[in-house]
Parts: C-alpha cells; sequence; structure tokens
C-alpha cells in the first residue's frame, strides 16, 4: 500500500491522489540531478515549486499540476549539462558552485514525464515526489557526478 | 495572448514571451521575446543562483533560424553586437545595462558555446519562421531585383507585389 500521508506539506492534498496514481516506488531507478548550490543537502532535493519559494522567485508553472511539485531529475547527465554550461561562467569560479550529483529514486514516488504528458520536450526527464523526513537517507544516498570547471570541462 | 516577460526595456519597450527554446526544470533558459513591432530578441537566462540574469540580442529570423537548426552556436546570436545585460535580485527590480559584446566580463558569458539542439521539439516554430522568411534562390526579370547573396527577402511587401504579377520564379 502507498504511503498516503508522507509527501511534501506543500503540495495541495487533491493533487497528492493524482500523483499516488502516477508515481511509483523505483528504487533502483538511476538518475541525475543539478545541485545548484554544489552540495548534497536539503535544499537540493526539494521540489521545483518549494524551490521557487526558497528562492523568492516568481513561480511560472501552473500549480494545479503534479510536476510543480516534483523533483526534477533526469536519466542521463546530458540535460543536466546542457543547463550548467549556459550558465555563466564566474559561477563556476567560486566554491562551492552547481555541480551534477546522481543516485537512485529511493524514498519516493517517481515517474517518466513522457509517460504521463506525451509531449513533454525532454524524454529523460524523471518526476520524483520524495517522501517527507527523507532527507538524511537521499543525501548518503547521492555522489557527485560531474563537477564543471571554470572552463567547462569536468574535473573528473 | 503572450506573457510579458520584461516591461520598459530602454529602447525596446515591452518584449512579449513567443516562444521558449530551452528550459530546465521550468525555467526558461533560452528564448525568444518579440516587442510591439514584431521584432525578435534571443534572451539567455545565464544565471538563477546568485540572482537572475539575463542576456538578450535583437535577432534577425535568418540568424535565428541558423540557431534553431544547429547551424550556428547560441552564443554566435551575441557577438559583435549590441547586447542588453538584464539583472534582477530575489524579489528585486529589473536593472538594465547596454553593452557591445566585446566589452562583456567573460565571466558574465555563459561557460560554453554551445549548440541548442533542441530542432526536433521546434518543427512547429521553425515552419513559423521559415513562413516568414521564405527563402528562395531564383531567376526573374522583375523590375525590382533586388538579392542578397542570391536570396531575397520576401517578408517585405514590395517585394510580394512585384512577384505577384510575374510567373518566372523558381524555387531553391
Amino acid at each position: 500500500m502507498k504511503k498516503v500521508n508522507k509527501l511534501s506539506t506543500c503540495i495541495p492534498p487533491d493533487l497528492v491522489e493524482e500523483i499516488i496514481r502516477n508515481g511509483r516506488e523505483q528504487d533502483d531507478q538511476h538518475v541525475y540531478r543539478v545541485a545548484k548550490r554544489g552540495k548534497i543537502d536539503n535544499v537540493e532535493f526539494m521540489g521545483s515549486y518549494e524551490e521557487t519559494l526558497y528562492e523568492k522567485r516568481t513561480f511560472k508553472e501552473d500549480l494545479s499540476l503534479i510536476g510543480s511539485y516534483s523533483t526534477s531529475c533526469y536519466l542521463t547527465p546530458k540535460g543536466p549539462r546542457k543547463f550548467l554550461r549556459f550558465l555563466k561562467a564566474g559561477l563556476f569560479k567560486t566554491y562551492p558552485h552547481p555541480i551534477i550529483i546522481h543516485g537512485n529514486t529511493i524514498c519516493g514516488l517517481s515517474q517518466l514525464t513522457k509517460e504521463r504528458i506525451p509531449d513533454y520536450p525532454d524524454k529523460e526527464h524523471v518526476d520524483w515526489w520524495i517522501y517527507q523526513d527523507s532527507f538524511d537517507k537521499l543525501i548518503k544516498e547521492f555522489k557527485v557526478f560531474e563537477d564543471f570547471n571554470q572552463k567547462g570541462l569536468t574535473n573528473e | 495572448m503572450n506573457e510579458i516577460f520584461y516591461e520598459n526595456i530602454p529602447q525596446a519597450g515591452l518584449l512579449l514571451l513567443e516562444q521558449i527554446l530551452f528550459s530546465f526544470e521550468g525555467i526558461p533558459m533560452v528564448f525568444v521575446c518579440i516587442d510591439k513591432e514584431c521584432n525578435r530578441y534571443l534572451c539567455i537566462c545565464d544565471d538563477v543562483i546568485n540572482e537572475e540574469a539575463w542576456l538578450i540580442v535583437k535577432i534577425d529570423d535568418n540568424r535565428l533560424l541558423r540557431i534553431l537548426n544547429d547551424e550556428d552556436t547560441v552564443l554566435s546570436a551575441f557577438r559583435d553586437q549590441k547586447v542588453i545585460i538584464v539583472n534582477r535580485e530575489a524579489g528585486g527590480e529589473f536593472k538594465y545595462n547596454f553593452v557591445d559584446y566585446c566589452e562583456i566580463d567573460p565571466d558574465e558569458l555563459p561557460l560554453c558555446d554551445q549548440y541548442l539542439e533542441m530542432k526536433e521539439y521546434l518543427t512547429e516554430y521553425i515552419d513559423k519562421l521559415k513562413r516568414q522568411f521564405l527563402i528562395y534562390n531564383f531567376t526573374f526579370d522583375l523590375e525590382y531585383n533586388m538579392c542578397y547573396n542570391g536570396y531575397l527577402d520576401l517578408s517585405e511587401k514590395h517585394y510580394l507585389e512585384g512577384i505577384a504579377n510575374k510567373s518566372i520564379l523558381y524555387a531553391a
């Protein structure tokens, strides 16, 4: 039986049901994610809407869609790399700076976005709705995959 | 109706979002805006961490099509151009600066000069631009024989009037 009451409190209750219908537990699914602040901590696993509030940006997506509350990750590092390469070079001069991390989608429900939205423009994007109080496990699960230096080259 | 993306940019005014070319986690990273005269502007979001920051350049359809088709990199549109740099601190107001590309601190430019690599998702937009900028390589004996490197911009009204009266037209 899926855990109904353990998703983020910022998700409207009616959307929780929809997430449970769409997502499933996939502990062996390997994904990549950008850690914008260069650290593997709670903040880096926030869902999109929650993160926007934290960063005091304007949230431009539709709040009636479950994807707005997921933590975005990717089946390969291609999308994250492309994103990082559009960021200004100066961001990579200081430490910590944005990095790519990887791990499995444990402690939550996940879904390939294209399953739910067939014309979604990224076929590797995964929506991951993380259970509350799971961050200690996620911090142990995820590791640094790629660390760009100032020239856009990796330090791996 | 297109969403307002930037208001009151000096010398450009209101810019409406026309097409997102690449987004990441809901953030438009590379996108096209239009002004009230339907001029297009290519925009890159190059900071979402310390603050929000964008580079904006006015772009013609031919150059934009080259970028959409991965014939040129995204940054190629900015070289040798006047660039609008927009910054906004969290919850703050937009600030605008006009700078020649060659004067921009390299630290303020994207980490890499890369191709867009999104054309399979942008076919409708590419077709729309092509319809607006028809490229023909042809021979004709019209009174207005003005060609640019073998191509004619048929978006100009007087060219369309001239061609409508003639039957000699060969598409490339």
